[in-house]
């Protein structure tokens, strides 16, 4: 790879427009409600492009292109349900009109409201595993992508994603949803850019019908049809759906940017742009990984493949705009995870276990002493844990955890006049129940220095296990809030 | 098989333009959106 002057002109003119302006931001930053949700004023096109670069960061499109590499084409099917699921949304309003109107900070916060303070906690607790345990693998194929991208030696790995960390660390801590929502704006412009172009040089050599006659040679007809791929098939699909949906309301950095929103109307309309959005986030990648199977073959190293691929035929200039990109993915995204977890770790969880609520002032003080310590957690666990599936199904398991419990009660609450505070812990705790096995376990063998598949793993194919955890979560609410409805009515009276 | 390599195809075609689509209009229109954001705070 050749690695020009021009090249690196453009990635440090990026990496500080974007230090710069999330930094700038911070005298106008004067109370909470613009730290956490920028004063409510975001309107669509800046939604969607927040949106968007949220959502597509570095770790996305390594596990996409990790996944397109191993199962080729099948794999869109991710990339069809997961824009359905934003359409759908976009299209009825379901949850976030509701949500948005109710003018909260977070969706644990609407738990408290319906449900009551223990709900909050709970539900906080269980957002707190998914997200720390998901940003963890962030930094980890953020430094694979570099390394091979790049070609710098694994030494200045851990150091150069340590600075951009920093970076980020600052920029969010400063100024709050402001800064990200200004340094996403910049980066959604690197990113769009650099995927157009990429997806375009990748597929140039064959031409659009002699790459896929090239992976149909590859992959066969199993790598074109999901419902018949050992990976996929309908239990995924099933899984998948109810997964997309979750992410839609449940998610906190989604949810942040719907509760930023004017108003409801305009939610909608950034779902809907999204869910286009989100079909080239996941076809773009895949396709990369797909091209780079074809180049390596499926015998080399999958998540190395697409970095590997990108730094042999991407020309000079466009080297750089596709580095800039990409760290554009990486610190949009990291930057939305960290805020939004700051913010759950002092609104859901400090706040509401203090006798006396924290004043603004001192809400925004821990909010950026959380930022720190999720920052420090990220590097820790980043260097120390070793992915033994794919990222891609690593990430829904740790996310189960919190989604199969938190979809029943939301969705409940919202629509279903029975639903109480027991149902809402049973659906947390049923639905948690599974993946939260699954997850401890496979720290725990890990920790202990044991390989292959534990207890839990064995019980259930995977997809059935986080389709069964849904269930199990509705199945939870359904019952707590029947058996115990009487007992609860005759105890408020 | 080749019937999902017809649909894949329509999917991308799709998934392209409207990705191409929709970020140009953000980009274009978000500046704007942006500078009124900064004042109003």
């Amino acid at each position: 790879m050749n690695f020009s002057f021009l090249d690196w002109v453009i990635v440090l003119f990026y990496v500080a427009t974007a230090a710069w302006a999330g930094m700038t931001v911070r005298r106008r930053v004067t109370n909470i409600s613009d730290f956490l949700v920028a004063g409510r004023r975001i309107r669509y096109h800046l939604g969607v492009a927040t949106l968007v670069a949220t959502e597509l960061g570095l770790v996305t499109m390594m596990y996409f292109a990790e996944q397109g590499f191993r199962f080729g084409f099948a794999a869109f099917i991710i990339g069809i349900i997961w824009a359905s699921a934003y359409f759908f949304i976009g299209k009825t309003g379901f949850v976030v009109d509701r949500l948005r109107e109710m003018e909260i900070v977070t969706i644990t916060e609407y738990f408290s409201v319906r449900y009551g303070k223990g709900v909050r906690i709970l539900g906080a607790i269980l957002l707190i595993i998914a997200g720390v345990l998901s940003l963890g693998v962030f930094l980890k194929l953020g430094a694979i992508f570099i390394v091979h991208f790049l070609n710098i030696p694994i030494a200045s790995i851990h150091l150069t994603t340590t600075l951009l960390l920093i970076i980020v660390l600052i920029y969010t801590a400063l100024g709050g949803m402001v800064s990200v929502v200004l340094t996403d704006f910049i980066q959604f412009v690197f990113l769009a850019l650099g995927m157009v172009i990429t997806t375009v040089l990748v597929m140039s050599g064959d031409g659009l019908m002699g790459f896929f006659d090239k992976a149909a040679g590859v992959y066969a007809s199993q790598g074109f049809d999901p419902f018949n791929h050992p990976e996929y098939g309908w239990w995924f699909v099933a899984y998948w759906a109810v997964f997309a949906i979750s992410g839609c309301v449940l998610w906190q950095p989604v949810a942040q940017r719907i509760l930023s929103s004017e108003n409801p109307g305009i939610n909608r309309l950034i779902f809907k742009s999204t869910g286009m959005m989100f079909m080239g986030r996941a076809f773009f990648p895949i396709i990369w990984g797909i091209g780079a199977a074809l180049v390596f073959g499926l015998d080399s190293a999958a998540s190395a493949g697409m970095p590997r691929l990108l730094a042999e035929i991407l020309p000079i200039g466009v080297l750089g705009l596709v580095t800039a990109g990409m760290f554009a993915a990486m610190m949009s995204t990291d930057s939305s995870y960290i805020l939004a977890w700051g913010t759950i770790i002092v609104q859901d969880f400090l706040d509401p276990m203090r006798s006396t609520p924290l004043s603004d002032a001192q809400r925004l003080r821990w909010t950026r002493l959380s930022i720190g310590v999720i920052g420090i957690l990220m590097l820790v666990f980043g260097i120390w844990y070793e992915l033994k599936d794919s990222a891609f199904r690593y990430l829904l398991d740790v996310t189960t955890v919190y989604y199969a419990g938190g979809l029943p009660a939301l969705v409940g609450g919202i629509y279903w006049k029975r639903a109480n505070r027991r149902g809402a812990y049973a659906a947390f705790a049923c639905g948690a129940l599974l993946p939260l096995a699954f997850v401890i376990e496979d720290i725990v063998l890990q920790a202990q220095g044991g390989s292959g598949p534990g207890f839990v793993a064995g019980l259930l194919e995977p997809n059935v296990r986080g389709f069964a955890s849904f269930a199990l979560g509705f199945a939870g609410l359904y019952a707590g809030s029947v058996l115990f409805s009487k007992k609860q009515t005759t105890s408020q009276e | 098989m080749e019937i999902w390599k017809f649909i894949w195809i329509a999917a991308l075609i799709v998934g392209f333009v409207g990705f191409v689509w929709i970020s140009t209009k953000v980009i274009a229109r978000g500046f704007a959106e942006m500078r009124d954001l900064l004042k109003s705070l």
